[in-house]
């Protein structure tokens, strides 16, 4: 992962941005923060990774509405909403749309920060596993057929015979797909298959 | 009307710019005109009558002289003749003689004489012979004789020789001499003479007609000797007009001098047109005398229309009739003005002709009083007045007054009397009016529960009812005159002066038309409290004013009770609010204290990992954030306070700032946003901050219901807003754009108990108008176009120096 993970903070009320910033800059974790959803919006930029605290209520574009228009956008950033009294019927709204949790103020800070983490991770695991997928799909038609029986466990003769073409063709495909997928034993292979499969 | 006033001046000017000098400057001129007419026509007819004489006299004498050649001519050669008969008979018979010369001698008139004469001239025959005596009257011989020698000697044939002849009693003639020969073979000889004497008078008359010799006077010359002269005594005129003739006859030279007699004609004409110019001038004098009277006449008759007409439109106009009558029973009238037909519905004219009698008209119980009222007058010889009752034409009665003086007639002895009559029904009717309404109204007065007491411009009392008497313990003789303050205890009593001070000086009153309540004092010192209420009597030269006083001791308890109950209520609403608020304020607490978790988290981590200097400012957040919680829960307390019923001096901006604060957490949570209005500037109002504050609340969370209901649809902003009216009353308006109030509501919106909320308790409206009303102020509500509702309610204007008490 080459770009550092961020935490971005959208809140109208300046005491918890503060606040929020502050706590994350005490546990060691890059924030940015941001007094509407509109001023996130505008910076938006779909290589940003972290994860994002989201003030559900708030004048002008609710937390709702920056949601959606970030789905809009297959923002992958995972959500975690911040509600106050009396929000609930919205945090559900808010989880339905995908969001990974939601926090009642006022929130025990060392269950924020276990939120966030777990956040950030999940994050970091679905870029992975993106990229696991844009690498099958770089697979050309044959080069994926071989893939799938190598993965199911096929032996390189049964694959041949199986595609109606040599032995030695399919040794030439097989290492183009190690090398397209980045993998070296079999063991990676195998995983990288589960998770397309687990996408699909 | 106004336009023709203004031509009839016009002319009036024109007419007044010396007419009379201009009337007589043309008169003037059209004397002189006429008079030069004239003068040229007498002129012009003069000389052609001296030309027409001068041609006239001319003809005559050239005829003259044509008749008397001609005349003497015939006369020659009848001679001639006669003289050769004589000669051829040479010795005739004395009948010869007689039978010829008779014949000539009547042949012609004029004749003297006719002789025979020898040549010695002595007279052989006469003829007429009993005349011939007068033959020697004229010395024949005398001239004729050189001039026969000379024919004698001459041997020439005979001539006939004519010669002016003067007789022996002064009378003249001509001689005619016609020589006689006595002829031989070798010579002739005269022999004689055939003389025919003329006589020039009787000659001249039988030659000449008559009528030219009464015309003219004839002057007769021969050879430049005087041979007749007219004897008529008309007397000779100057030689202008002499004219003459000159002719020769038989080597005689003749000369006939012509003056007309009648040359005085042109004299007389002169003089008649001389007469004439003089009559032309009179009567130009005369016509411009005429002409002049006649405009003057016509400018006066003009002018005496316009003052009659004048007068008849003053009579006409007067609200009355003016009169003239008799002194006799029953008044006839000699004149009356028009005025009388809508007095008594009779005619000008049926009083002028005596038809109606004024007499008859007046009410017969007041007939014998006019009488002797009249009748004093006319011994006094004073005006009189009179009010008394008449019946019209209508038989209605009306009261009249007539004002009238005996006038002493022009024509007789008689008095007559001249006045003037008006009907005085309706000013009667309205002075008994008058005085009943006084009467009334000053039992209503007295009768009144309430103090009445009016006062003049500077607080003197003039009048002090029973009520009043009552109620302060005086009786009027003790409060007459006196300032009012003496009914008032500190320090209101200051406090009156300056209000009267202030009216006189602005006209802008605090008290007048609407009343105020204050404290009053009793006669015995003790204080109670009154309403007190002035207006201004109007019409009035000094202005006096009523002041109504109420005592309302009684009145105050139960208004206190009733005000309590208010607050009570006002404090149950209030709670009821917060209540419904709860969820808002929550929130609106909820972040700072999640601020100060976050912060306070955040300082222990740092210690954690030693950081200890971001500590202070971490310290300072938290303590920001403390202050802001502990507001929140400030203003939560205020709306619970109860039983504080101070009033204070605010700024208006400040109160519904307040109130926007406090509101804005639950507005939050319904995704609205109120906005604020404020004006531009300062106004402070003099109230109960809570409770003002809590109508404002009331209204801004009913407008956020009201959009929220149809879910913010027509936009999420909620206006409060502050106008200042003209009257010193500010306006605070809640402007929503929510679902409107329903059409059964608007009736009921603020008794108690009426709501349209599911949850509504119905008292928040009610009690909102209660709180305004107790200010002084009105809660209203009007339509907001396109949609919504408008709430609004006005509180007075607190000015600074007047005390806003109550």
């Amino acid at each position: 992962m080459t770009n550092k993970q961020t935490v971005f903070i959208i809140d109208d009320d300046k005491g918890i941005r503060d606040g929020l910033e502050m706590l994350l800059e005490s546990i060691g974790l890059e924030s940015r923060s941001f007094a509407s959803g509109s001023a996130f919006l505008d910076v938006y930029d779909a290589k940003m990774t972290g994860c994002l605290i989201l003030d559900i209520r708030m004048p002008k574009m609710s937390g709702l509405e920056v949601q959606r228009k970030l789905k809009q956008l297959s923002c992958l950033i995972p959500i975690i909403f911040i509600t106050g009294h009396g929000d609930i019927p919205m945090a559900v709204e808010a989880m339905r749309l995908g969001a990974i949790d939601f926090i009642r103020k006022p929130f025990n800070e060392q269950d924020l920060i276990d939120r966030i983490n777990e956040a950030l991770e999940i994050d970091e695991k679905v870029i992975s596993e993106h990229n696991s997928k844009s690498k099958v799909d770089s697979l050309s038609a044959r080069e994926h057929e071989v893939f799938e029986r190598v993965a199911d466990g096929s032996m390189n003769k049964v694959i041949a015979a199986d595609l109606s073409i040599s032995e030695r063709t399919v040794e030439v495909h097989r290492s183009h797909v190690m090398e397209k997928l980045e993998v070296r034993t079999l063991a990676e292979l195998v995983r990288i298959k589960i998770i397309y499969e687990q996408l699909d | 009307m106004d336009k023709w006033n203004i031509i009839l001046e016009n002319d009036k000017r024109r007419i007044s710019f010396s007419p009379q000098v201009a009337i007589l400057w043309y008169s003037v001129i059209a004397g002189v005109f006429s008079a030069c007419f004239i003068a040229f026509v007498v002129l012009y007819i003069e000389t052609q009558e001296r030309a027409h004489i001068d041609r006239v006299t001319q003809s005559t004498a050239d005829g003259i002289k044509t008749l008397l050649e001609e005349d003497i001519y015939r006369r020659m050669e009848s001679l001639t003749e006669f003289a050769k008969l004589s000669e051829i008979s040479n010795i005739m018979s004395d009948n010869e003689w007689v039978l010829l010369s008779k014949a000539l001698y009547y042949s012609k008139q004029g004749y003297h004489s006719i002789v025979w004469v020898d040549s010695s001239f002595h007279v052989l025959r006469i003829m007429p012979i009993e005349g011939s005596e007068t033959a020697i009257d004229f010395d024949l011989a005398s001239q004729p004789i050189a001039l026969l020698a000379k024919l004698k000697y001459q041997h020439r044939n005979s001539e006939v020789i004519t010669v002016p002849l003067n007789s022996i009693n002064g009378n003249r003639g001509l001689g005619i001499y016609v020589p006689v020969l006595n002829k031989t073979l070798t010579s002739k000889e005269v022999e004689g003479f055939i003389v025919n004497v003329l006589l020039f008078d009787p000659y001249i008359k039988s030659v000449l007609p008559t009528y030219l010799l009464a015309e003219y006077k004839l002057t007769l010359f021969i050879d430049d000797q005087k041979v007749y002269s007219d004897q008529t005594k008309h007397s000779p005129i100057s030689g202008t007009w002499n004219r003459q003739a000159a002719f020769e006859i038989l080597g005689q030279r003749w000369q006939v001098n012509l003056v007309p007699n009648n040359e005085f004609r042109p004299f007389i004409l002169f003089r008649m047109f001389s007469l004439l110019i003089v009559l032309g001038i009179l009567l130009s004098v005369f016509i411009t005398l005429a002409v002049y009277t006649l405009m003057s006449a016509r400018n006066k008759t003009k002018l005496i229309k316009d003052d009659r007409k004048k007068t008849e439109q003053l009579l006409k106009n007067l609200p009355g009739m003016a009169y003239q009558a008799f002194n006799r029973t029953n008044w006839p009238m000699i004149f009356v003005s028009e005025g009388c037909m809508l007095l008594t519905g009779h005619s000008k004219k049926q009083f002028e002709k005596h038809n109606i009698l004024w007499g008859k008209l007046i009410h017969p119980s007041d007939y014998e009083r006019v009488c002797q009222t009249i009748n004093q007058a006319l011994k006094t010889k004073h005006l009189f007045e009179l009010e008394y009752r008449i019946i019209t034409k209508n038989n209605d009665v009306r009261l009249v007054w007539e004002r009238g003086e005996p006038v002493s007639s022009i024509v007789n002895d008689e008095f007559i009397i001249e006045g003037f009559i008006t009907d005085i029904t309706s000013i009667k009717q309205a002075e008994v009016d008058l005085l009943q309404s006084y009467a009334f109204s000053q039992a209503i007065v007295n009768s009144v529960v309430d103090a009445v007491i009016t006062i003049n411009n500077k607080g003197l009392i003039l009048s002090f009812n029973d009520a009043a008497q009552k109620m302060f313990g005086y009786t009027f003789s003790e409060v007459k005159d006196k300032n009012v303050k003496t009914l008032m205890p500190q320090p209101y009593n200051d406090h009156h002066d300056q209000y009267l001070a202030q009216y006189k000086r602005t006209n802008k009153t605090h008290i007048i038309g609407t009343g105020r309540e204050l404290v009053a004092k009793h006669k015995d010192g003790t204080t109670f409290p009154i309403h007190l209420s002035v207006s201004e009597i109007p019409n009035h030269e000094e202005k006096m004013y009523v002041e109504l006083i109420r005592d309302i001791t009684q009145q105050r308890v139960l208004e206190d009770e009733a005000s309590s109950h208010i607050e009570q209520m006002a404090h149950a609403d209030r709670l009821n609010a917060l209540g419904e608020m709860a969820a808002g304020i929550a929130h609106e607490i909820n972040q700072p204290l999640t601020a100060i978790s976050l912060f306070s988290q955040t300082a222990k981590n740092f210690c954690e990992i030693g950081k200890f200097e971001r500590l202070p400012e971490l310290f300072d957040k938290m303590s920001q954030q403390s202050l802001r919680a502990g507001s929140v829960l400030e203003r939560v307390q205020m709306m619970t306070r109860q039983g504080d019923r101070s009033k204070e001096v605010l700024d208006s901006t400040i109160l519904i700032d307040e109130v926007k604060k406090l509101a804005e957490s639950e507005a939050r949570l319904r995704d609205i946003n109120i906005q604020l209005l404020p004006c531009h500037q300062q106004t402070n109002v003099f109230v109960d901050r809570v409770q003002i504050q809590q109508v404002i609340l009331n209204l801004l969370r009913n407008g956020m219901e009201a959009m929220q209901s149809i879910a913010c649809k027509n936009g999420a902003l909620i206006k409060l807003q502050i106008e200042i009216n003209a009257d010193n009353y500010i306006k605070i308006l809640v402007v929503d754009t929510g679902c409107g109030i329903p059409k059964t509501m608007i009736d009921t919106l603020f008794t108690p108990f009426s709501t349209t909320k599911k949850n509504g308790t119905g008292i928040g409206l009610s009690i909102s108008k209660s709180i305004v009303e107790e200010h002084g102020g009105h809660i209203h509500f009007s339509e907001n176009k396109p949609v919504g509702t408008i709430f609004y309610f006005t509180l007075p204007i607190h000015e600074e120096g007047i005390p806003n008490d109550k």
